[in-house]
């Protein structure tokens, strides 16, 4: 029997319905399992054209509980498709279990590294296109943030997913292990630290309003005290807290959310910030 | 507002909230939300830039793990119009998309449990041998009936209650405006702390400090700060590999 093998635009294809429609319909049950079942439909009939019980049988073994990030974890969905071809060729050693099991040891790491290197990105073309657009260039600034975005999240998509078809599961997992992904998540790190320590001086602003007033003099705590000492020390020392609540203490975003408004609508209403 | 811009803008919010498509990365950010707002009400200018104001407050926001912090496509949908229909300045407009967006992600939080009900028709459908419709489960449906949820009452919302809106922020008075400057100022905090809970780990930390200093002391742009940051994560990782092989060659001279 010829070697099965998955067609250019079956690939295309898949990969296509990954990059548009991984969260589409996204829920607590599965997150993102339903969508990656959809993604081997057309995988499945590339590899098995005339046997429908197969493709059942395949996709079937699809849908279950499935998370990560879309675009870096789509390495994830190559790897998968390479070891489907791989089953579909009768290979005795893998089975679906492998694959559940790689997806499954893949998709946190892939998700870490992804939601990093996506969310630093989309923060730098964030930060610029947002002050073009105040600075005047209206029309630049939004179309600017579009192309970007898209473009980038796009492009690393694909490549993810072409990567993890064409290197298949042990290198991958050899890459990471070997520490070649640690180095990037270090570079994007880096990075990303740096661009939010100088987002942090743009845009957070809390000042006090504080003053002790006598006869004879005034301290200003605000000009006085923090100015004097560094310019922004408290929306530096605010930011941690924020990062302390979040990472140490386990706050959810939205109870941090409700934090926030009452300490702004009580320091606001008493004047002890500005 | 005309009904037809109402309608258009109500479906728009279908788009902010639909995850679908990869249009859906850039959906709901205020600064394009803006732009699109103002197009359609005739003064994109004004709705770029109230748009891309409104979205300095929500800079480093992003959806971890299934859930995300505010509505930003409703804020600044009805933030825009108000400031564009109602005459609002960029600040009041503003005012008003800040909680706004804090009352939202209902939509967010009824999807992620309605939705399970379409993963049951999809198990049922692959039971019964037609996963080629897997689309229409996962994709079609939840979407359309997602498109009525979204659509409708933010459509109502748009021709009735922009001018209202707009008409009760001008009314409030000075302490309601303090607390809401107060609160913008402190609310990029959050999409900032979100992004360092995952970069400011480990050897990065210091960088943190370097990227405020580098703003702080030399007042650099946010260009000149990402060359800046580029290079040194550059010099960082060629010293470490550098320091890496000294040490593994000391290591064979010592013994």
């Amino acid at each position: 029997m010829a070697e099965r093998k998955v067609s250019k635009s079956a690939l295309r294809k898949a990969c296509t319905l990954w990059i548009e429609f991984a969260n589409a319909g996204y829920s607590w049950i599965r997150l993102m399992g339903n969508s990656y079942a959809m993604m081997m439909v057309p995988i499945a009939h590339s590899l098995y054209p005339d046997d429908k019980e197969a493709r059942n049988k395949m996709i079937a073994r699809s849908m279950d509980f499935y998370n990560t990030e879309p675009n870096i974890g789509n390495v994830i969905n190559g790897i998968a498709v390479s070891m489907e071809e791989k089953i579909a060729n009768n290979e005795e050693s893998i089975t679906g279990d492998d694959i559940v099991t790689i997806r499954t040891a893949l998709m946190g790491p892939l998700a870490g590294i992804g939601d990093t290197i996506l969310n630093v990105l989309n923060t730098i073309f964030l930060a610029i296109f947002i002050d073009m657009t105040l600075s005047g260039a209206w029309l630049v600034g939004p179309l600017g943030y579009l192309v970007c975005r898209l473009g980038s999240v796009n492009l690393l998509g694909r490549l993810s997913f072409y990567y993890g078809y064409n290197q298949g599961g042990n290198a991958v997992m050899e890459a990471i292990n070997s520490g070649k992904f640690d180095k990037l998540v270090t570079v994007a790190n880096i990075v990303g630290c740096v661009v939010m320590g100088a987002l942090m001086c743009q845009y957070v602003k809390v000042q006090t309003g504080l003053k002790i007033v006598t006869e004879n003099m005034t301290f200003n705590f605000q000009t006085q005290l923090f100015d004097a000492l560094m310019p922004r020390l408290l929306p530096l020392l605010f930011t941690l807290f924020c990062w302390w609540l979040i990472t140490k203490k386990r706050v959810s975003v939205n109870k941090l959310l409700v934090y926030i408004i009452v300490i702004a609508a009580v320091c606001a209403s008493f004047g002890i910030l500005v | 507002m005309s009904l037809v811009q109402a309608i258009v803008l109500g479906s728009y919010y279908w788009f902010t909230n639909s995850y679908c498509f990869s249009y859906r990365y850039a959906a709901a950010r205020p600064i394009v939300v803006g732009l699109i707002t103002g197009l359609v009400l005739g003064d994109p200018m004004k709705g770029a830039i109230v748009g891309a104001t409104i979205n300095l407050a929500y800079v480093g926001v992003m959806f971890v793990g299934g859930s995300i912090p505010s509505d930003t496509g409703l804020a600044s949908l009805i933030g825009v119009s108000a400031a564009i229909i109602g005459g609002l300045d960029t600040e009041a407009a503003l005012a008003l998309a800040v909680p706004l967006g804090l009352l939202g992600n209902v939509i967010h939080y009824t999807r992620m449990v309605y939705f399970s009900f379409f993963v049951r028709l999809s198990d049922k459908l692959v039971a019964e041998g037609k996963e080629d419709k897997l689309w229409l489960t996962n994709v079609f449906l939840p979407q359309l009936t997602l498109f009525l949820l979204c659509a409708i009452p933010a459509t109502l919302a748009l021709y009735f209650g922009v001018d209202y809106v707009a008409a009760a922020v001008k009314a409030l008075s000075g302490k309601f405006f303090s607390i809401v400057n107060v609160l913008a100022g402190m609310l990029p905090a959050i999409g900032i702390s979100i992004t360092l809970s995952i970069v400011y780990k480990g050897e990065a930390k210091p960088f943190f400090f370097i990227g405020f200093l580098l703003v702080t002391l030399l007042n650099l742009t946010m260009i000149q700060t990402c060359f800046v940051a580029v290079l040194l994560a550059i010099v960082y990782i060629q010293l470490k590999d550098h320091s890496a092989s000294a040490d593994s060659q000391g290591k064979g001279v010592a013994q």
